[in-house]
């Protein structure tokens, strides 16, 4: 799972709270995919990745540096701020710095459906199996990727801006083989909203490629 | 295609003129064609804040095949007294009822049909040409028919001129699509039937 707000924010103010440069920007990434693969017309890999990632850019005299770290204890976290820091005092001066952000007004996006970061091996399970029933009943070798990525991001600056994003994203991607090797087909298409993803549509589009 | 304003203003873009001067407020592109970003539209629903922390707002960047506005980071709105840019959320839209691709081949004479596109990379970005393979299938259409697949091919194309006025014949229906060469960042964009289109030779993909 990604990060909350709250827990973005904590990140953020982490950052910041060590810096003692001019000025400062924080970021906080997370990030988590997984995955069911099939080819052969079966199950093949199960799998998950999750990560996040913390980052700071300063500016000393309009110096600047930037450093970043996948571990959020507070020693990695002050010692990414030093880094930072030391980086912007070796760096020549960014004539193009401007002040980072003061507080602006986002309106939210739609991007985040809980349903699809809710899904699970048993739900993709159901629908690749409908994929591999569709390319059995037409003769077809199909072989796939179905994919959720959850990706949640943080900024903050030090004139007081912050903004909280976070999008899911499900994709299906088929290719379909004829047995005799003279015939292929492909066709993927991704949504943030699990409901909105044709998932019998891609299966029959890349079987309709290959046998056409 | 970039739209950058820096890029443009610099010379570096196909929306650049001599002396620094652009192409904005020029018919660059077929009459019908709209380019929008707009991170709310329901099919789409991207994010909202840039890299740089900069809310999105729906803009035309091409309304009715004019070039309307580029796109600016914080540095160069400030340069040039602009606002800057939220995120990209790329839309390209007839302003005319879309087709269908069963409709674009039942009347069509002689045509190819190409399910796909893959590694597109950039050629010259002055003149917004790229090179990219088709991939997973091409097949040559007659007088509105699918007669039977042929060789996949490569092609060295130039966007601008690909959507420029006389050149574009049919606009479909735009849908969500993904980037197949991975990537989190869908695309709202129609299916089109062009007049020309310049395949260079043929390739051995599948």
């Amino acid at each position: 799972m990604v990060l909350t707000e709250t827990a973005s924010r904590a990140v953020t103010d982490r950052l910041l709270g060590s810096v003692t440069a001019d000025d400062g920007v924080a970021f906080v990434e997370s990030e988590d995919y997984s995955h069911l693969r099939f080819a052969a017309n079966t199950f093949l890999t199960s799998g998950r990745r999750e990560g996040v990632n913390a980052r700071v850019t300063v500016w000393i005299g309009k110096r600047r540096g930037s450093a970043s770290t996948t571990d959020l204890s507070d020693a990695a976290l002050k010692q990414a701020v030093e880094d930072a820091q030391t980086f912007a005092k070796l760096a020549p001066v960014d004539v193009e710095y401007l002040p980072s952000l003061a507080q602006q007004t986002y309106k939210p996006g739609q991007g985040w459906v809980d349903a699809t970061s809710r899904i699970d091996l048993p739900d993709r399970a159901h629908q690749i199996s409908d994929a591999i029933a569709q390319s059995e009943k037409g003769g077809i070798i199909g072989a796939g990727f179905h994919q959720v990525g959850l990706l949640a991001r943080a900024s903050a600056t030090m004139h007081g801006n912050f903004n909280y994003e976070r999008g899911s994203l499900v994709s299906l991607k088929m290719t379909a083989r004829t047995p005799d090797g003279s015939g292929s087909g492909y066709f993927g298409r991704n949504h943030f909203d699990v409901a909105r993803l044709d998932t019998a549509r891609v299966a029959r589009e890349a079987i309709r490629r290959a046998s056409d | 295609m970039s739209f950058d304003a820096r890029n443009a203003d610099e010379g570096r873009s196909a929306f650049s003129l001599p002396g620094g001067a652009t192409r904005v407020g020029t018919r660059l592109f077929d009459p019908r064609i709209n380019i929008v970003s707009d991170p709310w539209r329901p099919e789409l629903s991207k994010f909202t804040v840039s890299d740089e922390g900069v809310p999105a707002e729906t803009t035309y960047l091409v309304r009715n095949g004019m070039v309307e506005t580029l796109r600016y980071s914080r540095y160069w709105a400030q340069q040039k007294n602009k606002k800057p840019s939220g995120p990209l959320a790329f839309i390209l839209e007839s302003s005319t009822p879309g087709s269908s691709v069963d409709a674009m081949i039942k009347t069509a004479k002689r045509a190819l049909l190409v399910a796909r596109f893959f590694y597109i990379r950039t050629v010259d970005p002055r003149s917004a040409s790229v090179t990219g393979l088709t991939r997973d299938g091409v097949w040559y259409i007659e007088n509105g028919e699918i007669k039977y697949p042929v060789r996949n091919f490569r092609f060295n194309q130039s966007i601008v001129l690909m959507l420029a006025p006389g050149n574009v014949d049919l606009i479909g229906v735009p849908e969500r699509v993904a980037s197949s060469e991975g990537g989190r960042d869908p695309l709202f964009v129609p299916a089109l039937r062009l007049n020309a289109f310049n395949f260079t030779s043929q390739s051995d993909a599948v």
